[in-house]
């Protein structure tokens, strides 16, 4: 059976679905939403690499672009939460109170407050 | 010809996950929810789609293709440890930022269905901080 | 199995698509990490878009440095700068309508040039009857090579290439110099994450499964470049990122301990020297620069391995070189320039 026509259609598919999931990149409305996005396309453009390599016939030359491409990707999603997690840190001689649960977090109302010291210390500029 | 089929089914059911993925990513109405969508069905659905793409160069039983599929199964490894631990150190980051999670009363103000005051939840909803 | 490029019009119609949602949108968000993250998209979606050509070697790369390392330097310049941003500056509506003029007449300009470009895959392009030929013919039987576009990245071009690693090596002494010589009265100490006991517990695990296979997989692609897609770049910036893994995952410090920041910079310096000394013993035992056949009798090989294995030594320069300033850069940008905190 030849499989061909089938794994193009599935290639377009994902594409489709990569260019729905953009929609979450482009639109927000938070910083960790778009790593959310980038996440899900790169995870999504190995698979689409391998597809090419399946309909090209030549898969042998593209798995390596694929692994390194795989590891890769973790280091970028990693790389975005974790320099974006360090903005949220106070400066140190205000004490960080302790986190809670988010079930048992704070209002909305108050969800500002610990924003508004991330905020000063952006805004200590020198 | 059996694996032919079995390339399909597995195909197939990744599709049915990303799209799964995608409606919730999409859809669902705080970070955190999207995040447990976005966790779980793109990786199960990657895991389909490289899995099929395995089953597809075994019909071909040579050297050259078992090293191929040799990899791919690398990929498939690490990717499924991979992408939930990215997922995990978005929503830690969120976590951290204090994101504002979704409940009915704070946030919903309309009855069900109401398309325009779902708009204008966004508006307030999240500090001007998370943008940046 | 033949190709045909117009089965798949649907996805070149996507990706270009998606490539221009990417770029706009980079533009319009206001905050530099959100345009970092979106760039980072469009350098996933510019690698399909090359393997789909089936440029391996320009999508390999495009996968190693533009899609994760020039991704994390990007995130890592934006987190610096966001700290010294006022958020209630006033906007610059003059520079940015002026810098949208001048992106609309250079558009204008590369459209007009578009129509004087050969068609895709062109067989009778300029390109592919002058040199693209002699190069595919002669490559394998002069250098012993069979990736061709190795061998005229380090053989037939081997300037251009030596010079790449110069570049990128100068790359690295300017961050170093930006950064460090800030003085403390302008320096804003960015501070270590606060203890987290436990928190970073699923990270460590992945790194720790994820790290090793990386770094056989660096040397693997560095040292297969003659056979497959890859080599001293790919290799490079892939070893370089598992430092930087390491760092993420758990500090700097930790990273720093393993690969010290004197042996950074000497790899950065010595990656250049292997490269140019080569060339350079070319050039004392009567050749021309980086003309590798003069190591035929240094080796004990035929002229034509000698090619072959001076391909290989120059990679190496090149993966160390490479390697060594992608570390240098992360621990400068993730650090702020002092080395003491950091991620």
């Amino acid at each position: 059976m030849n499989l061909e026509p089938f794994f193009i259609a599935m290639a377009v598919a994902i594409l489709f679905l990569m260019l729905c999931n953009l929609y979450r990149v482009v639109a927000g409305p938070t910083v960790i939403d778009r790593m959310l996005g980038m996440n899900v396309i790169g995870t999504k453009t190995t698979v689409l690499i391998v597809l090419i390599g399946v309909i090209d016939g030549r898969v042998d030359l593209f798995i390596d672009i694929t692994l390194a491409y795989a590891l890769l990707n973790f280091i970028t999603t990693l790389a975005a939460a974790r320099f974006y997690q360090r903005l949220a840190q106070p400066v140190p001689h205000e004490p960080r109170e302790s986190l809670m649960a988010p079930s048992a977090g704070p209002e909305v109302e108050d969800a500002d407050a610990p924003e508004a010291a991330a905020d000063q210390d952006r805004k200590e500029t020198p | 010809m059996i694996l032919d089929i079995l390339v399909i089914i597995a195909m197939l059911s990744g599709l049915l996950f990303f799209v799964a993925t995608t409606v919730g990513i999409i859809r669902f109405p705080d970070f955190y929810s999207r995040v447990h969508a976005a966790g779980k069905g793109d990786t199960l659905s990657t895991t389909f789609f490289l899995g099929g793409t395995i089953l597809y160069l075994l019909r071909d039983f040579s050297g050259d293709s078992l090293l191929t599929a040799g990899k791919l199964l690398l990929i498939v490894f690490y990717i499924f440890i991979a992408s939930p631990t990215a997922t995990h150190a978005i929503i830690d980051a969120g976590y951290e930022f204090r994101v504002p999670y979704w409940t009915r009363s704070s946030t919903y103000k309309g009855t069900e269905g109401d398309e325009e005051n779902e708009e204008n939840m966004d508006d307030g909803f999240y500090p001007e901080d998370l943008k940046g | 199995m033949t190709w045909d490029a117009s089965l798949l019009w649907q996805f070149d119609i996507l990706v270009l698509l998606m490539m221009v949602i990417c770029a706009v949108t980079a533009l319009a968000l206001e905050g530099l990490l959100s345009s970092a993250i979106v760039t980072g998209v469009y350098s996933f979606l510019i690698c399909l878009m090359w393997t789909h050509m089936m440029a391996v070697d320009v999508a390999f790369t495009e996968a190693a440095v533009g899609a994760a390392i020039s991704t994390v330097i990007f995130l890592g310049t934006a987190q610096y700068i966001n700290r010294w941003i006022k958020k209630d500056r006033p906007k610059e509506q003059g520079i940015k309508q002026l810098t949208i003029v001048i992106a609309v007449i250079c558009a204008v300009m590369m459209l007009t040039a578009t129509r004087d470009l050969p068609d895709w895959a062109d067989p009778a392009s300029p390109a592919s009857t002058h040199l693209s030929p002699g190069y595919i013919e002669q490559a394998y039987h002069e250098t012993a090579t069979p990736n061709v576009v190795t061998a005229v990245l380090a053989d037939y071009r081997g300037y251009d290439t030596m010079f790449e690693a110069v570049v990128v090596f100068a790359a690295a002494l300017v961050v170093m110099v930006l950064l460090r010589h800030t003085s403390h009265k302008h320096r804003k100490v960015l501070h270590l994450r606060p203890k987290r006991e436990g928190r970073d517990t699923v990270l460590r695990g992945a790194a720790q499964s994820i790290i090793p296979v990386m770094q056989i997989f660096a040397l693997y692609v560095l040292f297969h470049g003659h056979y497959s897609p890859g080599g001293g770049f790919q290799g490079g910036v892939i070893f370089g990122a598992s430092f930087i893994l390491l760092a993420l995952c758990y500090n700097l410090k930790f990273s720093m301990n393993r690969f010290r920041e004197h042996l950074v910079l000497w790899c950065c310096a010595g990656g250049v020297l292997l490269y140019a000394g080569i060339g350079a013993a070319c050039l004392g035992l009567g050749w021309n620069f980086l003309g590798y056949a003069a190591l035929a009798d240094l080796l004990g090989v035929s002229e034509k391995m000698a090619r072959s294995h001076g391909i290989l030594a120059v990679e190496v320069g090149v993966g160390i070189t490479v390697m060594a300033v992608m570390v240098s850069l992360y621990y400068d940008l993730a650090s702020g320039g002092d080395l003491e905190e950091g991620l």
